[in-house]
């Protein structure tokens, strides 16, 4: 409950300084540039929690814009995650609808519909190595296997086939931007795998975010290297009585000539009354955006 | 007619007695950098464009237009919100030789008709700067407000309708709504 109590009032304090909305652990209402590609690159360490080690999951995501309104994201995920072994997931296509647009000078609201399809061929449950030592006498006798579990959780980022659906409404007012979605999750079964009787089938999820610009003070050059503040809660209520849970997720960005990212972020389970893989996991992703390349009228 | 059409044209082309060299305009709906870079990229790519200066901080940006190269307003404007952001203030520095200006009145600079808006009677010469009032080149506010200067229907429109047939223009040509 305290740390409940500390993360509303870290979303408060932050939201009453500056942010940006380049959101790491969701995405803005806003949109990327018509013509343009955005390539990201993420790494993505869980500690698991049964035995404590670290896994990862390796991301490649393409953005696309579209059109002044619409967006696409398509990703492919690699990990060691449900084995300790890394192979190749699966993947998921996004789509962003920018519906609204509020615009004044160095400020707006805007409001868009996304939605989400993923697959993945990950097996319904998941392993983690244990170890113990038996003595019966006959001198010590080190007993090592797998044991497998089940993860009460909805995840369209590599763990689970499905889709996702929702709006978003994001507010920005000179260097402060809030942000905040609704959306629904609908869990299918991975491949042939079934999805088993304690594997949640739909859940609603919230998030509410904001951001603060840490640098520079003023701008004057596309050079100068901006440095975003984070903090972000995630939130999931899982369908048919199964539980909830919600997750911190702070985060430092730092832009580089306006066109290449750097995001540094983590996740913190802050309430959970389900099983869940990991409580704590570490982010690191570098993203390279390419303006106004597909535009076939472009000046040579 | 078609022939006709074009001499028309030509006509009030070569008629033009004034150039666009510069276009001074404010985005809105953005703050950082990436976004500023967005716009700025792609002002950069079009065709009539020499050189763009941008200031991050007040979201401005200078277009030098090309010698001898025609500005396109409209296709100013759809880059800024094919980045994402929408256009609050525009302005074009243009070169007058004895133009005359009143409110309601039309003339034709670089081959595109002028529809001016609270302005004195005057004859323009040299360089000056005229700002436009069409929907997406000021806020939707100023946009609103400004409606008070003419009872013309073109200026919601943006097109030359019943209204401005007497100028000669053809019904559905474009007409910027200007001010000095």
């Amino acid at each position: 409950m305290k740390k409940i109590a500390a993360v509303i009032m870290a979303t408060g304090i932050m939201a009453s300084l500056n942010a940006q909305e380049l959101f790491v652990a969701t995405e803005p209402a806003s949109n990327m540039a018509k013509n343009s590609i955005g390539i990201r690159l993420g790494t993505r360490l869980m500690n698991m929690k049964e035995d404590n080690n670290l896994r990862n999951r390796l991301e490649l995501e393409t953005m696309f814009g579209l059109s002044k309104n619409l967006m696409i994201h398509g990703n492919l995920y690699v990990s060691d995650v449900y084995t300790g072994t890394y192979k190749a997931e699966g993947g998921s296509l996004y789509a962003k609808y920018r519906f609204l647009s509020q615009d004044a000078v160095h400020s707006h609201f805007r409001m868009a519909a996304f939605g989400k399809v993923s697959i993945s061929n990950n097996p319904s449950v998941y392993q983690t190595a244990y170890k113990y030592i038996v003595d019966h006498g006959s001198g010590p006798v080190e007993h090592t296997g797998y044991n497998g579990h089940i993860a009460q959780e909805i995840d369209l980022d590599g763990n689970n086939s499905g889709w996702q659906a929702g709006i978003i409404a994001t507010q920005l007012k000179h260097k402060l931007a809030v942000s905040s979605s609704l959306s629904f999750t609908n869990a299918l079964k991975n491949g042939k795998q079934r999805l088993l009787p304690s594997q949640p089938r739909y859940g609603l999820n919230y998030t509410a975010s904001a951001g603060y610009l840490l640098f520079p003070g003023q701008y004057v050059s596309y050079r100068q290297t901006n440095i975003n503040l984070y903090a972000e809660l995630l939130g999931t209520v899982l369908g048919e009585k199964m539980g909830s849970y919600a997750d911190f997720a702070p985060a430092v960005q730092f832009i580089f000539n306006s066109i290449a990212k750097v995001d540094i972020g983590a996740r913190f389970t802050v309430w959970s009354n389900v099983h869940r893989m990991s409580n704590q996991s570490y982010v690191l992703r570098l993203e390279y955006n390419f303006l106004n390349v597909l535009n076939k009228k472009r000046k040579k | 007619m078609k022939k006709l059409l074009v001499l028309c044209c030509l006509v009030l082309a070569f008629s033009s007695q004034a150039q666009v060299t510069k276009v001074f305009l404010q985005a809105s709906g953005l703050t950082c950098s990436m976004c500023s870079r967005a716009i700025y990229k792609a002002l950069t790519t079009l065709d009539f464009v020499e050189a763009v200066e941008a200031n991050i901080k007040n979201s401005t940006f200078d277009v030098k237009i090309r010698a001898g190269s025609v500005a396109d307003f409209d296709q100013l404007k759809q880059m800024v919100e094919d980045a994402g952001f929408s256009v609050t203030s525009f302005s074009a520095v243009v070169q007058f030789d004895n133009v005359k200006a009143q409110t309601d009145t039309h003339i034709v600079v670089d081959g595109r008709s002028l529809h001016f808006l609270n302005v004195k009677q005057q004859v323009l010469n040299g360089s000056k700067t005229i700002r436009l009032l069409d929907k997406g080149f000021v806020s939707n506010k100023e946009f609103k407000k400004n409606k008070a200067f003419t009872k013309m229907k073109c200026y919601d429109t943006g097109v030359a309708g019943d209204c401005c047939t007497q100028t000669g223009l053809p019904v559905g040509a474009r007409i910027y709504h200007v001010t000095i």
